[in-house]
């Protein structure tokens, strides 16, 4: 299960997810590489969201045990925020090193330099100073991307990217995605409703379905027949598409 | 005009002019975080709960045998009522916008009910809570530049933090940030500020000065600095101004102050019609 030799930077043994004393998902037992790029899907209510909180922390496991020996950058679902905030792309960005500054600290130059480079890696080098409310979709989950990588995390985690995409903007996103793991800094972690594209760069799948989880390379599963119809509409539409 | 000159009348109005300029600074600089949140009406349930606070105190002696000031029992129920606001999340099943509502009513027909037990002391809960625009004791002055330094501070400091918790809340709880006890902070902040400015200058007068300056900004700008640069700029403008005409128009000076708060809207109002045309 383990594919580096730095050992895992996540370890789930036995850990059985839930909210309160519901149980929605285990016992799951997973390891998250640092170089992996693991795609996490399954249908609505499976627990894809619960698994993540759990794996970062901000949700405690029902049962079993969760070691993290990482930092994280997380990405929500980017119509989660409210556009009345006036940001603009770069403070978006600076906001990646909030968690770690200390009071009465201010964005010094470095970390505006350190922003933009993000903000240019993933493609809005341009867009820097714009309202963030004012970019489109793709835009602003770019935006999001560079303000998860800025603190340097070493798990890129993120909630359904590509949601409300138009198929070249998904497309367009995986491959970001794609070029973030192979500069090998950080492993990723995306939960994702439409497997096309994401299987298209994943090292790693891990399908949740019916309470139990099932991981392993996206082959591997697919020859298993662990996808079973989850993603036989996924597979096709991605033949479709060519990918 | 009232026979004597602005100016030659300067000993009257110094120092409510103080408190109304102070009032105005806490206020805006609270209404920018309040607006942003979506939760405007923060200050008119933070007037209430300072009411139940105030009542609970007059009752105390009779009640419970112990004596406790009331004033400050309004301003700490009414910071403390905004600090409950803070538990309530976004996406919970009850929005800020709903625990607002309830603490709003809850308080306001508990002070009515908890008020019948008092005789003479309920006249006074009002003056208590509302304070008097045009006259300002030491002790408004005292406490409202300790509350103004305080918010300072705490923005200062903790700015970029308060920030990214109100604007992200759940990235910011990924990334191992105290939410829940920033948000408190923030809104406890927010509701103390208010009850002190609500105490010098009145109840609407500084929802006015909470809401529009912050609103007008943001018709304006896209920047959240410049925000905060016109919602304070602007609502010390109006504080003064609204004291100002009501003096030399002898109109009541809280409405006055309103009126003047609102107009800081006209500007973003016009830039809005212009860009849709």
């Amino acid at each position: 299960m383990i594919a580096s030799a730095r050992g895992p930077v996540v370890r789930m043994r036995g850990v059985e997810i839930g909210h309160g004393r519901r149980r929605v998902a285990g016992p799951i037992d997973l390891d998250l590489a640092p170089d992996d790029f693991l795609v996490i899907a399954g249908p609505n209510g499976a627990g894809k969201s619960t698994l993540v909180k759990t794996m970062l922390g901000t949700l405690p496991p029902l049962r079993g045990a969760v070691e993290r020996r990482c930092r994280f950058g997380y990405v929500p679902q980017r119509e989660r925020l409210d556009d009345i905030w006036p940001f603009s792309a770069l403070d978006v960005a600076l906001m990646g090193l909030v968690p770690a500054a200390a009071p009465f600290s201010r964005a010094t130059a470095g970390d505006r330099r350190a922003a933009r480079e993000l903000l240019a890696l993933v493609g809005l080098e341009a867009e820097a100073d714009r309202p963030f409310r004012d970019l489109s979709g793709g835009q602003q989950q770019r935006a999001l991307i560079a303000r998860a990588l800025v603190a340097e995390p070493e798990v890129l985690m993120l909630d359904e990217p590509t949601n409300h995409l138009d198929v070249p903007g998904e497309r367009a996103a995986y491959e970001l995605l794609a070029e973030i793991h192979r500069r090998g800094r950080q492993a990723i972690v995306v939960i994702c409703h439409h497997l096309g594209p994401a299987l298209r760069h994943a090292t790693r799948l891990a399908i949740l379905q019916d309470g139990s989880l099932v991981a392993g390379p996206p082959d591997d599963l697919a020859r298993a027949g662990a996808l079973g119809d989850l993603v036989e509409d996924s597979f096709a539409s991605s033949e479709r598409e060519g990918v | 005009m009232n026979g004597i000159s602005f100016w030659e009348a300067s000993f009257l109005w110094r120092d409510p002019l103080i408190a109304a300029a102070l009032g105005a600074l806490v206020s805006s600089l609270a209404g920018v975080f309040v607006v942003l949140k979506r939760a405007a009406f923060v200050g008119a349930a933070v007037s209430q709960a300072a009411g139940i606070g105030v009542v609970g105190a007059l009752l105390a002696p009779h009640a419970l045998g112990i004596s406790i000031p009331p004033l400050a029992a309004g301003i700490l129920a009414g910071a403390g009522s905004a600090g409950l606001f803070s538990l309530s999340r976004k996406r919970s099943r009850i929005g800020v916008d709903a625990a607002i509502a309830i603490v709003y009513v809850l308080a306001g027909a508990g002070s009515l009910v908890l008020g019948s037990f008092l005789t003479h002391e309920y006249e006074s809960v009002h003056a208590l809570l509302f304070g008097d625009a045009v006259a300002a004791p030491p002790e408004d002055l005292w406490a409202l530049g300790i509350t103004a330094a305080g918010l300072a501070a705490l923005l200062l400091g903790w700015g970029r933090q308060l920030l990214f918790v109100s604007y992200d809340p759940e990235t910011a709880r990924a990334m191992g940030m105290p939410v829940r006890r920033l948000n408190a902070a923030l809104y406890f902040a927010v509701g103390l500020s208010i009850a002190v400015a609500t105490r010098a200058l009145g109840a609407l007068p500084v929802f006015a000065l909470t809401v529009a300056p912050a609103a007008a900004g943001l018709l304006l700008f896209d920047r959240l600095r410049a925000v905060f640069a016109w919602a304070v700029g602007t609502a010390l403008g109006a504080a003064v101004l609204g004291y100002y005409l009501s003096f030399v128009w002898e109109k009541p000076t809280g409405a006055t102050i309103v009126l003047c708060a609102v107009a800081t809207l006209v500007p973003g109002a016009i830039r809005r019609l212009v860009a849709r045309s």
